[in-house]
């Protein structure tokens, strides 16, 4: 995982006043706390605006955060449940976005939203299979793949048992498979 | 191993997570097993499509904004144009005159052993033509002036600001430019 030592030095200085010191932060991590944000809310719009609540109750909440672990998977709890919040008061993707046990619901997904998001973003195989996974799923598969979390990274900022994240990250990647394999990967 | 506790396995054969037992054991199962197999081909298509899932860049502004909107003054990390002016032209400066003092070193030394076999006279511009007393004069204050720079480069060494290092050397450059061009003006009037 891309983490940095001096993140604890910069946080210190921040909380001395040195603002310059959250710039460098902000620098730091904003493309990977937008990508994941992205990943779940599929509206760069939106998750220009979350990513930036990020940044802004990181800086509001940096006296709570504790050096001795990672500062990114601190930043990514507060990402996560950002953006849970924002999907939360999305009524057409609420049901999609807790439950283990349930079967893929593609009707769970605001569709237009999702049309809208396809114009912009690569029409690849691997983007049109996550397009149809629940957020949760596709933001598991962009810690785990695209930011290279451990299962105990990705439990620290989820807030979730190992347990737990195996059998999350296990069922995406089955859903992924199982969505790849219908729409004809790796193709004839 | 069953087919059963191997779905697990493959998965943490993905993800590199593993011990040594269970990844000999999953190894043996998969090359027994043509399902698992297939299955194990099929996820690690998936994970390797995921692998290259790419980053975003944000907007251009989204510092600045995060700023703003935590009610804080923003003041952006990059250096002024000036400043990186001033540090580049310090730096070529005083790259120029060390490289030039180091050339010009065993004459400025001839130069200025010259010069103390004729200090008894002490104004050797009454028997020398003006230009090449100039120039013994010259080679005299450069070799003070090495003595000087060699002081200054120890000292810039051990200061460890960057910045500080640079303005120096910027200055010092000046300096030696107008002391050159006072000692070398007597030639040009010639
Ligand atoms: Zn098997």
């Amino acid at each position: 995982m891309a983490h940095n030592p001096d993140d604890a030095a910069l946080v210190g200085r921040c909380l001395g006043g040195d603002n310059a010191a959250f710039d460098k932060l902000i620098s730091r991590y904003k493309r990977q706390v937008f990508s994941v944000i992205y990943r779940m809310v599929r509206n760069p719009a939106d998750a220009e605006d979350l990513a930036q609540d990020t940044f802004i109750k990181a800086f509001r909440a940096l006296s709570s955060y504790d050096p001795k672990f990672p500062f990114i998977t601190w930043l990514f709890k507060i990402a996560h449940n950002t953006a849970i919040d924002h999907l939360r008061s999305n009524k057409a993707q609420v049901l999609s976005l807790d439950i283990e046990e349930s079967p893929l619901q593609d009707e769970c997904f605001d569709q237009t939203l999702m049309d809208s998001i396809d114009a912009l973003s690569d029409k690849s195989m691997i983007d049109k299979a996550l397009a149809t996974l629940p957020p949760v799923y596709r933001e598991i598969l962009a810690l785990r793949h695209q930011q290279e979390f451990s299962y105990s990274e990705i439990s620290e900022a989820l807030g979730i048992p190992e347990g737990t994240v195996k059998i999350r990250l296990f069922r995406a990647r089955n859903l992924m498979k199982e969505k790849m394999l219908t729409l004809g990967y790796p193709g004839p | 191993m069953n087919c059963h506790q191997a779905y697990e396995a493959l998965q943490g054969l993905i993800d590199n997570s593993l011990n040594k037992k269970e990844l000999v054991e999953i190894k043996t199962h998969v090359r027994n097993c043509p399902a698992c197999k297939a299955e194990y081909r099929a996820l690690k298509m998936v994970a390797e499509g995921l692998d290259r899932m790419p980053l975003y860049e944000t907007s251009p502004g989204f510092n600045k904004e995060v700023f703003r909107r935590l009610g804080l003054e923003y003041k952006p990390q990059r250096r002024p144009a000036w400043q990186s002016l001033a540090m580049a032209a310090g730096l070529s400066l005083s790259v120029f005159w060390l490289t030039a003092l180091a050339a010009a070193l065993p004459t400025l030394l001839m130069g200025a052993k010259a010069y103390k076999l004729t200090q008894w006279l002490h104004h050797p511009e009454l028997i020398l033509p003006s230009f090449q007393s100039a120039i013994l004069k010259s080679g005299l204050a450069a070799y003070q002036t090495l003595g000087f720079a060699a002081k200054v480069a120890g000292w810039l060494l051990k200061s460890s600001a960057l910045p500080t290092q640079m303005a120096v050397a910027g200055l010092l450059a000046l300096v030696l430019v107008f002391i050159t061009m006072r000692f070398f003006r007597p030639q040009t009037s010639l």
